[in-house]
């Protein structure tokens, strides 16, 4: 159960990193007056929730990967 | 506990089977031939010699680079083409150069162990392919092979769907861009009007997201020994900072027994000595 929690979080936290990159997007890309420093800002702390999302989503599938095979070898 | 034998690996995408085909030796050579007539039909205004030079070069260092290589070629010679002379690849055998360019590189990237084997020794592995047919040595099980066509028929109908379904997205996506004539207004056009601003960032967050999920797609078909190694480098990077905290407390607190141990040993033995009498010092 533990391994889809934290699969399910990792997927929120990419999901919510996408959020916030595509607002990070539109400061860098607004015509009127792009805003490069609050972009890269945005887009920097987006990178640190997308890197944290996947390892969350990574270890969950390798735990569960895991566990699945030593179920496998315990049953006859 | 039966463990499995760790020298079997289980074939994944990520490890597929090195179990030659029949058609093994017929498909490297015409990978090879094929590669070859691309590279030549490439740069027609470029002298023979440096052609066969280049080709040579390209062919041989195959087992290292893959279809890199070959792409590299291709993206050379159309940038050397524009703007003129790219009318060959236009029209119907523009399109058949392509697929066939693509076709060639999907298959080189999917059977790259097949070709590392072909290219190590380009010459003599398809000489000697040809003597031990001539000499009867190769031995062709038909029943095998009539069991391996479905699945070659299968490979090669998924292989032109991908190929037609990437050929179809790409024009769109290309169609989407602004040609050469147009350019200038396009992209000034472009970039007063928002809604295409924030089309262009809806695409790259779309095109993120579907490379993450195609990752984590691929990452599902981690086999156990792969799937240990990388918790244990996980742990190990997690932990790092406290793992090397606590060896360098017991590496520091055996250094001061030893030295307390020394110190002890030294003032023993002074006290020996100072209770002897004075002719047994």
């Amino acid at each position: 159960m533990m391994f889809w929690i934290r699969e399910i979080v990792g997927w929120v936290l990419v999901v919510a990193a996408l959020v916030v990159m595509q607002m990070g997007l539109n400061f860098a890309l607004s015509s009127g007056s792009p805003k490069i420093v609050e972009a890269s800002v945005v887009i920097f702390a987006s990178l640190g929730l997308l890197r944290s999302g996947i390892l969350l989503i990574r270890i969950s599938t390798a735990a569960r990967i895991c566990k699945l095979d030593r179920q496998h070898e315990k049953s006859p | 506990m039966n463990r499995p034998d760790p020298s079997v690996v289980t074939p994944t995408v990520l490890e597929p089977t090195h179990e030659t085909s029949q058609f093994g030796g017929l498909l490297i050579i015409s990978v090879l031939a094929s590669a070859a007539g691309i590279l030549f039909l490439l740069a027609p205004h470029m002298g023979w010699p440096l052609r066969f030079f280049l080709t040579a070069i390209i062919l041989l260092t195959m087992k290292y680079w893959g279809g890199v290589m070959v792409l590299i070629a291709v993206q050379a010679d159309l940038f050397f083409r524009e703007p003129p002379r790219s009318a060959n690849f236009q029209g119907a055998t523009g399109l058949l150069a392509v697929f066939l360019i693509v076709t060639l590189l999907m298959f080189i990237n999917r059977n790259r162990e097949l070709l590392k084997h072909a290219a190590s020794r380009p010459l003599s592995s398809i000489f000697g392919l040809i003597v031990s047919a001539f000499k009867g040595e190769i031995v062709f099980d038909s029943s095998k092979a009539v069991r391996q066509v479905p699945q070659m028929l299968g490979a090669i109908i998924r292989a032109i769907a991908l190929l037609v379904g990437c050929v179809f997205v790409s024009q769109i996506l290309l169609n989407t861009l602004p040609n050469r004539r147009t350019f200038n207004e396009d992209l000034r056009g472009w970039m007063l009007d928002e809604t295409s601003v924030l089309q262009c960032s809806l695409l790259l967050s779309g095109i993120i997201a579907a490379w993450i999920v195609c990752h984590e797609i691929f990452w599902r078909q981690l086999t156990r020994d792969q799937s240990r190694l990388y918790l244990r480098s996980v742990f190990l990077t997690i932990h790092h900072a406290d793992l090397r905290m606590i060896v360098r407390g017991r590496l520091h607190l055996r250094q001061k027994s030893a030295l307390e141990k020394k110190e002890r040993e030294a003032a023993a033995f002074s006290c020996r000595t100072e209770n002897l009498p004075e002719f047994r010092r």
